[in-house]
């Protein structure tokens, strides 16, 4: 089954005190299937939480169509919102609550009883290893641990399908590395998990299929290996004596498999289609030269390549074209 | 698992939400003083200069006799007890309580309904406090009319405490929301007869007090506390206040689905 399906989905906002319209979201067609995470990645400003929002009904489409878990965005929004979770980049836990009060609170808002509520926050917290602290007023808490509680509001009703804005940022790279963890428990017990993120790491590590969002569209979709795959070559760095390298560099060029060869100082950087397929036949080729090797290095594309390939620029280097903007997509 | 629908489920999610909001705000008591802070100082230390004021012949609006005052002063302890709830709206808004509500079932109405229901509560006990302090002062009391002032001063909060939500989740900042507040507040109050008598008023400006609704409230407040229930203002208090609930509700749904999209 799709857990999302969209067709020509947009979001234009009035430009506020004189700006012209944004157009967040342009022509997002998705489709999601059940199980797995599914990662929306862009620089900030693309459109994913706008996206997102639209998605778990708290924003109305301009245009498009757009059926969530089986349902009608519009027709059945509050239907639908019974098995969807979200967890928003601010996460909204009351601050002055504890977790465990938030916890139950959300549970009953899904229509569960107290002793029911109570009983499911119990078993939350065992999970999510929250017991230390989930007495502890939110305020008060880690970033780590505030956002387990978010976390935790978001499965209190058991969804079939969690949204997750942005969910480790701003967590140092250990909080990071536990929660990712968390997140895959989920998938594991049959939940699909739709998050976005800026993260190139967090894209590659733990989705299973993801969508490169830029300026409000979608540019390159599929499981991120596929994505890789798809720019069509690996990157090969041999290091050898410098008085060999232009000889090295003349004798690879040629080697079937190999795109592109490039001196870099005492070495030769080959962009090669199947690496783990090519180089075993042009090492031998240096050697019956007479050629020693120094160093071999083989790197992957990542998707920081697709990003490139597919927008023109660099994921960085978009990023801080949000930032010059004044910060233009924020945090929101 | 059977799900509620309609008014159980509205009530069901109202008290959750009501519940949890008057614990935190019992967790801080130091504001639930600050607040009642406001009657013990009119009473006390306000309520002597009137003596002097009094119109001749004293009458109706013979402000210098508590049981005159501590009716108006009710009525002021409903407006500004309630008046600046907003501000933990604002903050509801920009932490993501508000939008994390609404992607729940709850019912839309329960979400602005658990959060009002904590203000009327703080009101009562503000109510309380004045009825309490007012009794040494002099201040003479009928079962029916406590009943019916307490039930006015409900309806008070039930209108001003939508109404400054609204104003918080359309400024969506506490430095333009004060004067806002303060903008429709001020005149409000002065206008109502609650400080000091209208009678003592030049008759342009009591003619601008015929239109504030407050006004009625506090003629009302005071011709209860008399024991005079077939005095208009008591009609029209109730009734002016009574649509300003459902005007001032239906602004707030409003205003809280707008301000998360
Ligand atoms: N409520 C809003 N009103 C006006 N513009 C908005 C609003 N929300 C988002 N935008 C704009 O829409 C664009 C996309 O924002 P957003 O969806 O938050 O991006 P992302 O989550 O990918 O960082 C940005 O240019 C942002 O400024
Ligand atoms: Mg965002």
């Amino acid at each position: 089954m799709d857990m999302i399906v969209t067709q020509g989905l947009c979001k234009t906002f009035k430009g506020k005190r004189g700006a012209g319209p944004v157009e967040a979201v342009r022509d997002v067609d998705l489709q999601v299937r059940a199980g797995g995470i599914f990662g929306f990645l862009g620089p900030n400003g693309a459109g994913k939480t706008t996206t997102m929002r639209m998605l778990t009904t708290l924003l109305a489409p301009t245009r498009g169509t757009a059926t969530v878990v089986g349902r009608d965005l519009f027709r059945e929004a509050r239907a639908l919102r019974q098995d969807i979770g979200y967890v928003s980049q601010k996460g909204g836990a009351y601050e002055y609550a504890t977790g465990y009060e938030n916890l139950v609170l959300q549970g009953r808002l899904y229509g569960l009883t107290k002793a029911a509520a109570c009983a499911k926050a119990d078993a939350v917290v065992a999970r999510f290893g929250m017991a230390e602290y989930c007495k502890r007023d939110v305020r008060t808490l880690s970033g780590g641990q505030r956002r387990h509680v978010d976390l935790g509001m978001g499965v209190m009703h058991d969804p079939k399908l969690l949204f997750l804005d942005e969910p480790t940022t701003g967590l140092d790279p250990h909080s990071r590395a536990r929660f990712w963890d968390v997140i895959r428990t989920l998938r594991e017990t049959g939940v699909t998990v739709f998050l976005t993120t800026h993260y190139l790491d967090e894209a590659d590590n733990l989705c299973d299929t993801i969508c490169i969002m830029d300026h409000g569209r979608v540019v390159a979709s599929g499981p991120p290996e596929a994505l890789k795959r798809a720019v069509g070559a690996d990157f090969v760095t041999i290091g050898v004596a410098p008085e060999d390298a232009e000889r090295a560099r003349a004798l690879l060029a040629g080697a079937p498999g190999v795109k592109a060869a490039e001196l870099a100082g005492d070495a030769v950087k080959l962009s090669v289609e199947a690496g783990e397929r090519a180089l075993p036949a042009l090492l031998p080729r240096l050697a019956e030269a007479g050629i020693a090797i120094a160093r071999v290095e083989m790197s992957r594309p990542t998707l920081d390549e697709v990003f490139l390939r597919t927008t023109g620029r660099g994921m960085s280097e978009a990023q801080g074209e949000s930032d010059a903007e004044g910060g233009a997509g924020g945090w929101g | 698992m059977k799900l509620r629908t309609g008014l159980p489920k509205i009530a069901a999610d109202t008290w959750a939400q009501y519940v949890l909001y008057l614990k935190i705000e019992l967790r801080s008591p130091f504001w639930i003083l600050a607040s009642l802070f406001q009657p013990v100082c009119y009473l006390y230390l306000f309520a002597p200069l009137l003596k002097n004021v009094s119109p001749a012949g004293g009458g109706a609006d013979d402000i210098g006799s508590i049981n005159s005052f501590a009716p108006g002063l009710l009525v002021m302890v409903a407006l500004f007890g309630t008046l600046f709830v907003g501000y933990g709206m604002i903050e509801y808004l920009r932490s993501g309580v508000i939008e994390r509500l609404r992607v729940t079932t709850a019912s839309r109405l329960s979400l602005l309904l658990g959060l009002v229901l904590r203000d009327v509560t703080t009101l009562l006990m503000q109510t309380a406090l004045v009825f309490v302090l007012s009794l040494p002062l002099g201040l003479v009391i009928r079962p029916l009319g406590v009943v019916l002032v307490v039930g006015l001063m409900v309806l008070v909060a039930l209108v001003i405490s939508p109404f400054s939500y609204s104003i918080a989740l359309l400024a969506k900042n506490e430095d333009a929301m004060g004067p806002i507040l303060n903008f429709f507040s001020q005149p409000l109050l002065l206008l109502s007869g609650v400080l000091l008598p209208l009678t003592l008023a030049p008759l342009w400006l009591r003619t601008l007090s015929d239109a504030n609704p407050l006004r009625y409230v506090v003629d009302a407040s005071r011709a209860i506390f008399r024991g005079d229930l077939s005095d208009p203002s008591v009609w029209i208090a109730f009734a002016s206040m009574a649509v300003l609930v459902v005007i001032a509700f239906g602004w707030a749904m409003r205003q809280m689905r707008k301000a998360t999209e």
